[in-house]
């Protein structure tokens, strides 16, 4: 290579780099126009020094994720003007009040105590003895990372609260849906409690769904046995359930047979996605309403026994009304409350 | 049902370029072929917005950009959360190699070095987007500049990390 050669490349090279971080900037800033769109792609596609650059690009974005807790970026963050306290006390100033309204844990004093504490170290927090409430509203996921490395992931309109000891990990699904993720830890036991039965797993991955009366529990790893909240007078043997087997109960009566558990379902609720494989509209929508605080309602008995398979994200009504639509004839009447589906005349 | 063909068609005449600005965009053939599908999706129900656009080809590409925007806002959202909803989680060991880790290491180091060197101003805007969440027209407000400005700045900030990553990347 000789060198014009070398020094046309390097000013090549020097252009893609300021073209692609003028690129991801744009990208950025939230939303792109057509014209703008279809640009990028050509810039994209132009030469193959463009794409590297701007890939290091958001190479880098990507790196800097692990700068979070770095001091220094914290210093300079509040520099020069006044930051807003960030997302972890926030939520801890939801926790505090919720669980001391209206007492002085509230306003100016409660974000500075809030502040404090975090600043003196999060483990604090954690070694609070009263149980820690989490919630999700309808629509809402949030995966909870527990103190000992397991987690919960919360399904919509879900509430948990988290009791830790010394002797057991105890979580007690008041309502919803929620998949545990257990670190291992034979010492000391992890509990689920739903309803009058206790689900204690070692090291396992397990989905408890608490429906009005009944409980459906389900093992996408390890082993889980089901006991009773209050052991009954005489001993009997425990159910186990292992990877892949679900069973119900009801609380306060019988428990069912174990069967093979959709686990494709349960993984698909961590993405934020809903699967149906050849389920009846009236299932599809009783499942859809859980997510939605617009419900839909079945407007004519006829459509109720439509078979429906597909996958839809939790969050994008517009998509399963579309397919609703498109592929079975229904039309949707938006009555702003709630959705009513008809068949098309 | 004509204006569905004319989509159908506009679809698959630029399939195969869509799906490679998506497939460079997300680095991952999977979440491609969603995001491809995805594409599709709302074009069809955004039939009468299409055809009223000057520029068809435009359109879809700005549909299928926009999605990936909203997808790594949603992920970074996540990710955001999952940190800090944590507690003092010990971490599953299935990291990168200690090779990886060593190189990482480095980059991390440079990048910071580059942080470093910024003006303050500059930092501040590419810091508080990335690790607050903020958007463009909220830096702009808090800061009392256009958000052109914030764009602006932006962009100056990556090219400056990058250019400092140079052989770490």
């Amino acid at each position: 290579m000789n060198r014009q050669e070398t020094q046309r490349l390097e000013t090549e090279k020097q252009q893609s780099s300021g073209a692609a971080a003028q690129w991801f900037a744009k990208l950025r800033s939230g939303s792109m126009e057509a014209d703008e769109s279809l640009a990028f792609h050509d810039w994209l596609e132009e030469n193959p020094e463009n794409a590297r650059a701007y890939e290091q690009c958001e190479q880098a974005w990507d790196l800097l994720d692990d700068l979070k807790d770095d001091a220094d970026i914290e210093a300079y963050l509040s520099e020069d003007t006044v930051t807003e306290p960030a997302t972890v006390c926030n939520d801890l100033l939801k926790r505090l009040a919720s669980t001391t309204k209206g007492s002085l844990w509230s306003g100016n004093l409660a974000r500075a105590a809030a502040v404090a504490i975090v600043a003196i170290g999060i483990g604090l927090v954690v070694k609070v003895t009263a149980p820690s409430q989490y919630e999700t509203v309808i629509g809402e996921q949030r995966l909870l990372k527990l103190s000992d490395g397991s987690t919960v992931f919360l399904n919509t309109n879900t509430h948990v609260s988290v009791n830790y000891s010394r002797q057991r990990r105890q979580i007690t699904l008041e309502n919803g849906e929620a998949i545990f993720t257990v670190a291992h830890n034979k010492k000391r036991p992890f509990e689920v409690i739903a309803g009058n039965r206790i689900t204690r797993a070692v090291g396992t991955a397990f989905n408890v769904a608490l429906t009005e009366k009944q409980v459906t529990v389900s093992v996408l790893e390890g082993i889980v046995e089901l006991d009773d909240v209050v052991p009954p007078a005489e001993s009997k043997t425990l159910p186990r359930l292992t990877k892949g087997q679900e069973l119900d109960y009801v609380i306060g009566g019988e428990t069912s047979a174990i069967r093979k558990a959709n686990l494709a379902r349960i993984q698909a609720i961590r993405q934020g996605k809903v699967v149906f494989e050849d389920e009846r509209l009236s299932d599809v929508i009783k499942e859809y309403n859980r997510y939605s605080k617009k419900n839909m309602l079945i407007g004519s008995a006829e459509l109720s026994d439509i078979r429906v398979s597909g996958t839809f994200h939790i969050n994008d009504t517009q998509s399963l009304l579309f397919i609703l639509e498109e592929s079975f004839g229904i039309q949707p009447v938006d009555k702003n409350t709630h959705i009513i589906l008809l068949p098309r005349i | 049902m004509g204006q569905r063909c004319h989509i159908e068609g506009l679809f698959q005449q630029h399939q195969e370029s869509l799906h490679r600005h998506l497939f460079r965009l997300l680095r991952n053939e999977e979440d491609a072929q969603d995001m491809l599908q995805e594409t599709y999706v709302r074009i069809l129900q955004s039939q009468d917005a299409i055809q009223q656009e000057g520029n068809p080809k435009a359109y879809l590409f700005k549909i299928a950009t926009n999605l990936v925007i909203d997808k790594s806002r949603k992920e970074q959202r996540q990710q955001r959360e999952k940190h800090f909803s944590a507690n003092d989680g010990e971490l599953p060991c299935n990291g990168p190699s200690p090779h990886a880790q060593a190189q990482t290491g480095e980059a991390l180091e440079k990048l910071k070095d580059a942080l470093k060197e910024l003006s303050p101003r500059c930092r501040q805007i590419f810091l508080l987007h990335r690790f607050k969440d903020m958007t463009y027209p909220e830096i702009a407000e808090k800061m009392g500049i256009t958000t052109r400005t914030v764009e602006r700045q932006m962009s100056i900030a990556m090219a400056f990390c990058r250019e400092r990553m140079r052989g770490v990347l």
